[in-house]
């Protein structure tokens, strides 16, 4: 059952979700193909870009992508929504007869910390009491090396005027470094039977949706390995210096226009995101209002005078004479402020709004949508005592009462990364070619295109992922991957009971799924599972178990209850 | 009458000593089944990527309603047995010694059986008396003595066997009918239609309707969910969720869920549009038969169905629940085609028994019968010549379990459905089959096949490309020339274009649509031709 998938030619076809077979005759240079560059003698196309004085490069290519989604606010939906009722607070979790330290809670921590658990992370999870498998965790993603550079890292652009020849085989090299990009983060992501360590790669994809930038516009392979590497180190560092080393990544600079911001000609559009988005939000705990548009203004101007060295190091580089060393007024103070006194001034003035704006991003990431205010000013309070260090305030709320509340438990809907990546984690995926391609593939049809958020503001994430069209994709990727794998059977002889038909379906429902079924629908998934067998005949070890494991498998995947982490 | 399945969970279904507790627990486990979809009302999607944006499924227009009226195509329905149905006592040998001294307490008296051939050699159970007009229409065949070589008789085996169509030591990850309906839906991943081409109901198992890459079976596990969705009802229910959290995502869910179902409208409104003429027995598996009946008779468009039936696994007491669940499937079928008769739509729906064995032709020592091997499979319809088909059981000459020799290969009767009814070509079969295992020639209309191997059969392809802009290619087969006309509407049902209004030759045309300035949307088009009416639809992509 297990093929080599195959990657057709692409003509602009009927994307049904049913094309799962053979990845869809996926068309793949949809990806990261840029758009034609237009002429350099056509008249009506504007000068190339000039990133640092007398250095030109060509930005007149966006990639192109396929998929706008147009959602509505799903979380208008006119129900009405409890309030979280949670009993604890930051205090750590101790077990008790109420809250036991049971497979339940040790796959909750390995949902929200990474994807589905696999079940040799879960009995070590399990060995260990919640304290020290948080820590354990939690230090893997801090000790884990990073992967090794590539070699590409600093090659350059053409210059604008090479050569079309030139400029076709970069194009092409640059889209195998940015699949390779793709397929290493997706590979980082899913650890492939490994365990402890994606909770860096979980985050840096946190953080990709927290500092967006998007490779539409910037396209340039090198520049994306550098922004997600710094995803990658800072996802539990300092969160200052996060912001600092952010805004002159060569990826942001070009996406939020930092690169035109100049003396006398200030773009504020990274100025109004930094705030806005960034750090502190528009309002503070207190629900006034952080800023004004002088204070964007403003600091526009203190955040002119980055290029980037296309042709040299491949990083930014401040072009003195782009600068506006000029006196600014930010939050009522005044000074000639440049790039390296913003982050500080950004903290000292506003501190406590950041700490409650990033805690309370946490707080959604791994706790619930909406957040508790009292606990995100519990985290905020520990940021601040920390000096903006990330890791204590994670590895506190990880470790506390509220979040192994059982309340907390599967009341967040999976991204797309969750559910697919989750699916392969969960039922132990051969790794096989091309499978980091189909997964960035199946996150980009159901509108999570990784490297490309629909906008600065990022995926709204949650509710918003599931609508009438996405949950039947979610259904048939799953499905579709599931025609991939050929290995439910040593799977399921991985569970204590393989031979027990009822004791094995429960065991494999309590894996896949974040809360207990009833007993009623736990019956029905025995009969989906056994299919009209006695269950005395079944057998893990036929080679007929793995056409009905399949379909327990896929049963539980159409559950709405699967959607759920 | 009684739920089968209720009572098939009844203590009184005591177990055969052989197989000791497992086997009572196994029983016991047979409980009441909920609410639950199996492979999935979504077995393709419930939306499509038409270019750049998303877009719902097409909801039906009152064209294509009128013009998919017009079609007419062949369904096979399939019961399945399950648990094994005693062949010996459901086409009795009535006139063998062997067979009443295997069987002192459980053996049919001859007198009390319902005659079937002139000789009076067999007869049919007593409590399947509402087949016998049918059997006297010549609307049913009994083919007796199906099996295969070296049967298992493991229930798990001998159903993946059955279903896969595989030889007794091979592993098949595709049902026989799944890698049919490739064929015959060879664009069903890319163009899905909107219908689904396969419907089982009462079974979980993927596997009858599993094609190399897809599952082409629109699977509701659960009886009454699938008469809930044909009636309209909600596969998830939103408010019996906990007060939680949790709860209030998992409504949030379902609610989704139950909108998601892509075939949910087609079924639905096909359903609608008829009503049932006939009178069906109580119980799950004649309410499956009779919504089926209905979506055939509003032509949805499935070619084959499958509903399942529990129970026929007669360790113990037999008498009494054998004759029911015969009692059960005869008055469902005779009220089955009653009900498809009265719109004339029996001449296109043929019906095939098969179970995964038969049993031992001695009685076992609780009233019961043990797992055994070749059984007969009948069929109904009237496109079926009626009468008896294939080798009596020889009863004589066991096998060295005490069990029947199979005389007729069970692939004989998928090969002479696949061939006579749906008109797929021997090479054909043989290749979907594993072997050519022959024909029976029971099928009153079979469908022309061209000496090729490729059947030529009348039909309307896919427009390639699709979506277009703004030329595509419309194909289409003739089997015989005539007068065709091809046009080309929108979905208000306008005529935008005749791209054919004359004389086409037999085989296969391929002709050229350029949309000009119209605008994008979804386009319709048409074939009227001597053999029937298809149409197709094609989205145009600005």
């Amino acid at each position: 059952m297990r093929r080599k998938l195959s990657i057709g030619d692409g003509e602009p076809i009927l994307e049904t979700a049913a094309r799962t077979k053979n990845c869809f005759a996926m068309d793949r240079p949809t990806f990261f193909r840029p758009a034609a560059r237009p002429s350099l003698s056509d008249p009506s196309v504007g000068p190339p870009f000039e990133f640092m004085p007398g250095q030109f490069a060509d930005l007149r290519m966006p990639v192109k992508w396929g998929y706008q989604a147009d959602h509505g606010d799903p979380e208008d939906d006119g129900r009405t929504r409890n309030p979280l009722r949670i009993g604890g607070g930051l205090e750590p979790y101790v077990p008790t007869a109420e809250a036991p330290w049971n497979e339940s809670r040790a796959y909750h921590l390995l949902r929200r910390t990474g994807f589905s658990p696999t079940l040799p992370e879960a009995a070590t999870v399990l060995g260990n009491t919640p304290g020290a498998a948080v820590d354990a965790i939690v230090d893997a993603a801090l000790s884990t090396p990073l992967p090794s550079i590539p070699t590409w890292y600093d090659n350059h652009m053409p210059l604008y005027d090479a050569p079309d020849e030139e400029w076709q085989i970069y194009i092409e090299q640059n889209i195998g470094w940015l699949e390779e990009t793709r397929d290493e983060v997706i590979r980082e992501l899913l650890v492939w039977r490994t365990a402890g360590t994606n909770l860096r790669e979980k985050l840096a994809l946190f953080w990709h949706n927290h500092f967006v930038t998007g490779l539409e516009s910037y396209f340039h392979a090198p520049w994306l390995y550098r922004y997600w590497a710094l995803l990658r180190t800072h996802g539990l560092g300092d969160f200052k210096q996060f912001v600092h080393d952010m805004g002159t990544s060569p990826a942001m600079l070009i996406y939020l226009n930092g690169v035109e911001n100049r003396v006398g000609n200030p773009n504020e559009n990274y100025a109004r995101e930094l705030l806005e988005l960034f750090t502190m939000g528009i309002s503070g705990p207190g629900g006034s209002a952080n800023y004004t548009q002088t204070d964007i203004a403003e600091l526009a101007r203190a955040l002119t005078g980055w290029g980037i060295d296309v042709y040299g190091t491949q990083e930014a580089v401040l072009v003195p004479q782009w600068h506006d060393y000029g006196q600014k007024t930010i939050f009522g103070q005044t000074d000639n402020f440049g790039y390296d006194d913003i982050v500080p001034l950004l903290f000292n003035q506003r501190g406590v709004a950041i700490a409650h704006f990033v805690c309370r991003e946490l707080y959604q990431e791994f706790v619930y949508p909406f957040a508790d205010e009292d606990i995100v000013a519990a985290m905020a309070d520990i940021l601040i005592a920390n000096d903006y260090q990330i890791e204590p305030v994670v590895r506190t709320l990880l470790k506390s009462a509220h979040f192994f509340d059982a309340a907390t438990i599967g009341a967040r809907v999976k991204s797309p990364a969750e559910l697919f990546l989750g699916e392969c984690r969960a039922a132990e995926f051969v790794q096989q070619e091309f499978m980091e391609e189909y997964l960035y593939y199946f996150c980009y049809e159901n509108g999570q295109r990784i490297f490309d958020p629909p906008n600065v503001s990022g995926w709204p994430g949650h509710r918003a992922w599931i609508d009438t069209s996405t949950l039947s994709f979610r259904w048939l990727f799953c499905e579709g991957l599931l025609y991939q794998e050929q290995t439910l059977q040593s799977l399921a002889l991985s569970f204590p009971q393989p031979f027990n038909a009822a004791r094995l379906t429960e065991d494999i429902a309590a894996y896949l799924l974040a809360v207990p079924l009833d007993q009623e629908l736990i019956d029905s998934l025995i009969e989906v599972l056994l299919d009209g067998l006695p269950d005395y005949e079944w057998d893990p070890l036929n080679p007929g178990a793995e056409g009905r494991l399949f379909g327990l498998f896929n049963q539980i995947f159409r559950l709405p209850e699967y959607q759920l982490a | 009458m009684c739920d089968r399945h209720v009572q098939s969970t009844s203590a009184d279904r005591a177990i055969a000593l052989e197989q000791g507790e497992a086997h009572n627990h196994d029983h016991n486990a047979w409980s009441r089944r909920d609410f639950l979809v199996s492979s999935g009302l979504a077995a393709v999607g419930g939306a499509m990527l038409v270019g750049a944006s998303p877009v719902r499924a097409l909801a039906r227009t009152s064209l294509l309603e009128h013009l998919r009226l017009l079609e007419t195509d062949r369904v096979l329905v399939l019961i399945q047995l399950g648990g094994g149905n005693d062949g010996l006592n459901t086409i009795v040998p009535r006139t063998n010694d062997i067979y009443y001294n295997a069987r002192p307490t459980l053996a049919i008296p001859a007198n009390q059986t319902i005659q079937l051939d002139s000789a009076n050699d067999f007869g049919m159970h007593p409590a399947m008396q509402s087949l016998e007009p049918v059997w006297g229409d010549g609307h049913m065949a009994i083919v007796q003595s199906v099996g295969y070589p070296n049967p298992d008789l493991s229930h798990f085996r001998g159903t993946d066997i059955w279903l896969s169509a595989s030889n007794s030591d091979e592993y098949l990850e595709t049902g026989w009918a799944g890698r049919s309906l490739e064929l015959m839906f060879p664009d069903f991943a890319t163009t899905p239609p909107e219908f689904p081409p396969a419907v089982q109901v009462g079974t979980s198992n993927p596997l009858l309707f599993r094609g190399s890459d897809l599952g082409y079976g629109m699977a509701l596990y659960d009886t009454e969910l699938f008469l809930d969705i044909v009636e309209g009802g909600q596969a998830y229910d939103p408010q019996d969720v906990p007060d939680t959290p949790w709860g209030d995502e998992l409504a949030f869910v379902r609610t989704i869920a139950n909108d998601s179902f892509r075939y949910a409208e087609a079924i639905r409104q096909a359903y609608e549009s008829t009503t049932n003429e006939a009178t069906y027995p109580d119980g799950p598996m004649p309410a499956s038969l009779a919504a089926c009946a209905r979506l055939i008779k509003g032509r949805l468009g499935t070619r084959i169905y499958l509903v399942a039936m529990d129970g026929f696994d007669t360790h113990a007491n037999q008498p009494d629940e054998q004759a029911a669940l015969l009692a059960q499937l005869s008055e469902t079928m005779a009220a089955f085609y009653m009900d498809l008769g009265a719109s004339n739509d029996d001449e296109r729906v043929l019906t095939m028994t098969f179970s995964e064995f038969g049993r031992r032709i001695e009685e076992n020592g609780s009233n019961g019968t043990d797992h055994g091997t070749a059984a007969p499979v009948m069929l109904f319809g009237s496109g079926v010549i009626g009468g008896l088909y294939g080798e009596a059981p020889d009863l004589a000459n066991p096998d060295g379990d005490g069990n029947i020799i199979h005389s007729t290969d069970f692939r004989v009767a998928y090969a002479t459905v696949l061939q006579g009814w749906f008109g797929l070509a021997e090479s054909v079969t043989t290749t979907l089959l594993g072997g050519d295992f022959g024909t029976l020639p029971l099928v009153a209309s079979p469908v022309a096949t061209n000496p090729d191997g490729v059947p030529l059969t009348f039909g309307l392809e896919q427009n390639y490309p699709n979506p277009f802009n703004p030329g595509t290619q419309i194909a289409f087969t003739l089997t015989q020339a005539g007068t065709v006309r091809l046009q080309v509407y929108d979905v208000r049902g306008r005529l935008i274009s005749t791209l054919v209004d004359g004389n086409k030759l037999a085989g296969q045309h391929n002709i050229a649509f350029n949309a000009g300035q119209l605008p994008s949307g979804v386009y319709v088009y048409r074939l009227e031709a001597p053999e029937g009416v298809r149409t197709g639809r094609m989205s145009l992509v600005r």
